[in-house]
């Protein structure tokens, strides 16, 4: 078994094992999906986008991973790994569990698996990727857009730089770029950053928060972030939430959303920038 | 036991423990296809490997889990034996 990081030598045929495990996704999806993470990859200087799997030099395995840097409550640097989507040939599949468990073995960082099916979890668990949250929460905006609220939700776009912090700034840049709606919260003097990603619920569309420093800030918050939303066209804010944990007036969606982690996470925030699903929903 | 196990010990270990953690293996033979009979899954490789690892005292890379090494318990056996040789 030989686990090589992906780079310019090896990306084709990384390519080519994606698009042979994932035969539904369009023609061009691989390719651009790698595109969009080897030019981030060399504009943040992070590791290698994941790693090509080869047996006796025939490659049978593929892993993304996506490193981005990140910060816990108290400012401390952290990295962070989402682990994406992977893939193993049935010949070689008994290699699956080394294949990962090679990929997650720094205590230092935090690694991230988004999109678990229900086989991998276990899978994740026997390795030390432990469930954070299942399930989503469903805030119905219109309700919510009626709370009061003295904090001010705007978008990135009409946000003046001098208000952000410069690492915030750039973040909330490259995810506007990749279709996301980034914004600010502003309370007092404070500026927080927030991502979300368009979904959809039952045909109605909805924002998925992506980065939210607090869930505190996100609920005392909520009667902002609803008008705002809704001015977008959005209906529902959906958080990533165990059933203990949602809002009066939410719904619960257990099967929604999956976050299993390994590593020293902040459990308050959400941090998925620079994701799976940062990148790849902007290549759909 | 290191690299003094005999023939018969690493044999018998390996023997032992798959058919202890594999219910699949009962009527294990030296010949017994592992991975391509399905026996033994990704996890029961790791699993495996670490056993064999931590039991023979042996440093494994990622190039020791090749098919060749682990395909049947007389591959794994001799493989064992290749490592543990000076």
């Amino acid at each position: 078994m030989n686990l090589q990081p992906i780079g310019p030598e090896n990306i084709d045929r990384a390519e080519a094992v994606l698009c042979r495990g994932f035969p539904d996704r369009p023609p061009d999806f691989w390719h651009n999906a790698l595109g969009a993470l080897t030019r981030y990859q060399s504009s943040a200087r992070t590791a290698a986008s994941g790693s090509l799997l080869s047996v006796c030099g025939t490659d049978v395995g593929v892993l993304l991973a996506i490193e981005s840097p990140s910060r816990s409550r108290n400012g401390r640097a952290i990295r962070k790994v989402n682990l994406s989507s992977w893939y193993v040939d049935e010949s070689a599949r008994y290699l699956a569990a080394m294949m990962l468990k090679a990929s997650i073995a720094s205590p230092e960082i935090v690694y991230t698996d988004l999109t678990p099916t229900l086989a991998v979890r276990a899978l994740n668990q026997r390795l030390g990727l432990v469930p954070i949250r299942i399930g989503s929460m469903i805030v119905p905006l219109p309700i919510d857009a009626l709370r009061p609220d003295q904090a001010n939700v705007t978008a990135f776009a009409e946000t003046s730089l001098s208000d952000l912090d410069p690492d915030d700034a750039r973040m909330l840049h490259d995810h506007a770029a990749m279709g996301l709606e980034s914004a600010v919260l502003v309370d007092g003097g404070a500026a927080t950053p927030l991502i979300l990603m368009p979904t959809r619920f039952r045909g109605l569309r909805g924002a998925r928060v992506l980065h939210a420093p607090s869930r505190g800030d996100l609920r005392r918050h909520r009667g902002s972030i609803a008008r705002y939303l809704i001015k977008l066209g959005f209906l529902f804010l959906e958080v990533e939430a165990a059933r203990s944990e949602t809002w009066p007036s939410s719904l619960f969606a257990p099967t929604r959303a999956a976050v299993f982690a390994k590593g020293p996470i902040d459990l308050d925030g959400i941090d998925h920038s620079y994701s799976e699903l940062a990148f790849l929903h902007s290549t759909t | 036991m290191t690299s003094r196990d005999t023939v018969d010990e690493v044999d018998a270990t390996i023997s032992t423990y798959l058919q202890e953690r594999f219910p699949a293996l009962r009527d294990l033979t030296d010949n017994t296809p592992l991975l391509s009979g399905g026996a033994v899954d990704s996890l029961g490789v790791l699993d495996l490997m670490m056993f064999l690892g931590e039991r023979f005292g042996i440093e494994l890379s990622d190039e020791d889990f090749d098919p060749d090494n682990i395909e049947t318990p007389a591959r794994l056996a001799a493989f064992i034996r290749r490592k543990q040789a000076p």
